[in-house]
């Protein structure tokens, strides 16, 4: 690990994050503007015990990193909007099979080739709803080359707390941005192991839930001659075709994320107190934002802020809760709107929501975001 | 009262048994010579993986008592990739079907086989996707009835042995389900090879392509291959396609070479460049 | 209820090679009484079987044969008709795809493993 301050970007401080978390296995397949995360790591891991293998595909990527964590790995792997329309399949797979890794997707201007080397912020609802079937992942979002570095922490943290794969979502600009990265010691961060189970092999079901909800690890090669399959299974891992095995373990891989969302969400929030106006943002539309905010505040306006930090679980309950509170929600993403509707599904009609939409290729200018607070407060 | 088990019942998960597969049907012969091979080899069933995609194949992880993955369709390679190069210590079986491993996982196929990934491919060869119902497939002969090729496949199929040979694959054989023991055999040679390896394993589906096709039962089909093989040992596997005029069927050991494997390739050139910086995985 | 039919046989060879080359039966070692003592059994698990006869075709010494009974999933069984014959080559264990039969040299009769579907009465033909 490189403790100390270093000027890099947002994609090269993730693949220090990963390395940081003890991820040392990647695989992966060259997409910009994600395509640095990788390379840093195909440097980077021959000397601090890693494995990079740049694969076929994204496909082949998605599930090569589910082997290696089911040999024992923390593993990752990165792409960018396309590539994580392949990824999909292998997301639920991993979510299935509760097999705790993390998905990076630094996203561009979409859809399907779209702007390879431009912002976008498009892939939102992708994260959530991507792959097919009712399945809940956690999705992260930086705003900061630092906090690609401190996220990417996080994001293994929590995948190794709820086995479930869990995104990052960079976009372009953070990827790409030059900042200072302040990368601590060892001991000062704070690492989730693996929860291995301590069972003996005969006692063990690989899908047997603990009290939290999650069920205990073993990898390959301990002598637990267990199965895994992404077909519907029971705890023993063994595929069972019926609508209770269903209902029991589609139930089980819901709630252990949204039952947990209050431990997991994390949001930046800013003079909500008295707000009047609330701006709801995320990635590198919140660093705008923020600017925008201090100069209406400059003027008066009670404006407040949440910056998500985790977008998924969404924090519904937060907003319910302000929502009698505020005038208006504003939401500017750079997207033709996808976490305004979660916005608004939460705030239920109680108060105005202003959907500012960007359709990629760019960032916003505070003024747009500025005269739809003064708009909005009036 | 005698409690007589089948000696394979100690590599299988009995609780599990009888499987899905129908009368007949090949695959279950081959998960018998492979049950012999992991006798034969006395590995420690502990460290021997298998991993499978999706088809009636790809059910084979589900019956073998062995740490075993079922994933997703064509992925298997990709898979126990990620497996075998972060785990040496593990012997990593994929075992799936001609569909699964050579149409949407054709491309993991070729480049493991390029990489040389230490991996062993058992393929299943029953000329069809059988699990959804006997499509064509890109082993389907030409001329064969599918329900996706009803008035006969118009696509030439695969040579299997040949992609895997061409592509790099260490070790390459072909066997029916007829041949038992030299099936098992080549299991067991391809297991102890490095490298990738690679079986393939001629099997009949008597429910969708041998009936489709008239090719009567299950029965006359294991007969004809015993009639219609020949062994021959070393053939170059361009010869080896299914389609050759003579109407035989190939079957041998054709390829067995020894070349590092892509772990033991990316440890040692990264010692080479970094020397002493070097730390291996799980090292 | 499933059933494992074990029977006897005669001559036992070494490690036998491909079918092909099989002996056929012959050179019988005779008991005291001069009948026949098997060198060999067959093992057979009705609830497995899905009745393909392929232990029945590849049986180089004709010890099965095509029953007429079915089992509790409606395939037919095969059946021991000549024991005597046997000499635990194992040809139809190979063949079985379902694990559902497995010959044995006699002295090397086998207990309990992993026997939870096989275990049953034997029909003992001594």
């Amino acid at each position: 690990m490189l403790a100390g301050t270093h000027f890099i970007n947002g994609d090269v401080s993730c693949a220090e994050g990963a390395i940081a978390a003890g991820c040392r296995f990647a695989a992966g397949y060259p997409i910009t503007p994600s395509t640095e995360v990788v390379e840093r790591l195909a440097k980077r891991f021959p000397s601090v015990g890693g494995v990079f293998i740049q694969m076929e595909d994204e496909l082949a990527s998605s599930i090569a990193i589910q082997g290696a964590v089911w040999g024992g790995a923390k593993a990752m792997t990165v792409t960018s909007g396309p590539g994580m329309s392949l990824m999909m399949e292998h997301l639920g797979y991993a979510a299935m099979t509760e097999t705790p890794c993390v998905f990076v997707n630094v996203q561009r201007g979409g859809p399907s080739t779209g702007l390879p080397t431009l912002p976008g912020q498009a892939d939102i609802m992708q994260a959530k709803w991507g792959s097919h079937g009712d399945y809940r992942i956690i999705a992260l979002s930086p705003n900061s080359p630092q906090e690609a570095f401190d996220l990417t922490i996080e994001c293994f943290n929590l995948a190794e707390e709820y086995r479930t794969p869990v995104l990052l979502m960079m976009d372009e600009c953070i990827g790409h941005m030059l900042g200072k990265v302040i990368i601590p010691h060892a001991s000062n961060i704070s690492l989730r192991t693996r929860h291995y189970s301590r069972r003996k092999a005969e006692n063990y079901k690989p899908f047997e839930p603990r009290d939290n909800g999650v069920p205990g690890f073993v990898k390959a090669g301990d002598g637990y001659r267990f199965h895994m399959t992404g077909l519907t299974h029971n705890e023993e891992g063994y595929p069972v075709m019926t609508a209770d095995a269903q209902r029991i373990l589609i139930k089980r891989l819901v709630e252990k994320i949204d039952n947990n969302a209050d431990k997991i969400i994390h949001v930046q929030k800013s003079k909500l107190r008295n707000a009047e106006v609330v701006v709801i943002s995320y990635g590198i539309t919140s660093r705008i934002a923020q600017y925008a905010i201090e100069q209406a505040r400059k003027e008066k306006i009670k404006v407040g802020h949440i910056r998500l930090v985790t977008i998924w679980p969404f924090p519904e309950s937060l907003i319910r809760g302000i929502t009698d509170q505020v005038k208006a929600f504003i939401v500017p993403e750079i997207n033709m709107g996808q976490i305004v509707h979660e916005v608004e599904r939460a705030a239920c009609g109680g108060a105005e929501i202003y959907k500012l939409s960007h359709a990629g290729g760019s960032v916003f200018s505070p003024k747009e975001i500025y005269d739809t607070i003064v708009e909005a407060s009036k | 009262m005698n409690e007589i088990a089948n000696p394979m019942d100690k590599l299988l998960r009995t609780d599990r048994i009888p499987h899905i597969w129908c009368q007949g049907c090949g695959i279950g012969i081959s998960v018998n010579c492979f049950a012999h091979a992991l006798e034969k080899l006395e590995l420690d069933l502990d460290k021997v993986v298998i991993v499978s995609g999706i088809g009636c194949t790809g059910r084979v992880a589900g019956y073998l008592k062995l740490d075993s993955f079922h994933t997703t369709h064509g992925r298997a390679i990709p898979f126990a990739t990620g497996l075998a190069i972060t785990r040496p210590d593990l012997n990593v079986v994929v075992y799936s079907g001609d569909g699964d491993l050579a149409a949407i996982g054709g491309n993991h196929f070729i480049h493991a086989a390029r990489r040389n990934v230490n991996l062993t491919v058992i393929c299943v060869n029953n000329f069809n996707y059988a699990m959804t119902g006997g499509q064509v497939a890109p082993t389907t002969p030409l001329e064969g009835i599918a329900t996706t090729a009803p008035y006969g496949n118009i696509e030439r199929p695969f040579n299997l042995p040949f992609l895997a040979d061409s592509a790099g694959a260490v070790y390459v054989a072909r066997w029916t389900v007829y041949h038992v023991r030299q099936a098992a055999r080549a299991m067991a040679q391809a297991m102890d090879r490095k490298g990738f390896s690679f079986v393939e394993i001629l099997a009949p589906c008597p429910t969708l392509y041998l009936r489709r096709n008239r090719l009567g039962s299950s029965l006359d089909y294991l007969k004809m291959y015993k009639q219609k093989s020949r062994i021959m040992n070393s053939a170059p596997t361009k010869t080896a396609g299914l389609d050759n005029k003579a109407g035989e069927i190939i079957v041998g050991r054709f390829v067995d070479k020894e070349m590092p494997t892509w772990r033991e390739n990316y440890d040692a050139h990264h010692k080479d460049r970094l020397a002493s910086r070097f730390v291996a995985y799980g090292g | 209820m499933e059933k494992i039919m074990k029977q006897s046989s005669s001559e036992v060879t070494e490690d036998s090679p491909g079918t092909d080359s099989l002996p056929a039966s012959s050179d019988k070692e005779n008991g005291p009484d001069d009948t026949p003592v098997p060198k060999g059994y067959v093992f057979i698990n009705s609830l497995r079987c899905k009745g393909c006869g392929f232990c029945v075709a590849f049986c180089p010494q004709d010890v099965l044969k095509m029953g007429d009974e079915i089992n509790e999933k409606g395939y037919i069984l095969p059946v021991i008709a000549n024991p005597a014959n046997c000499n635990g080559c194992n040809n139809c264990g190979l063949f079985c795809p379902d694990f559902a039969i497995f010959g044995i040299r006699s002295g090397k009769k086998k207990r309990g493993g992993n026997a939870s579907s096989s275990r049953s009465s034997c029909d003992n033909g001594e």
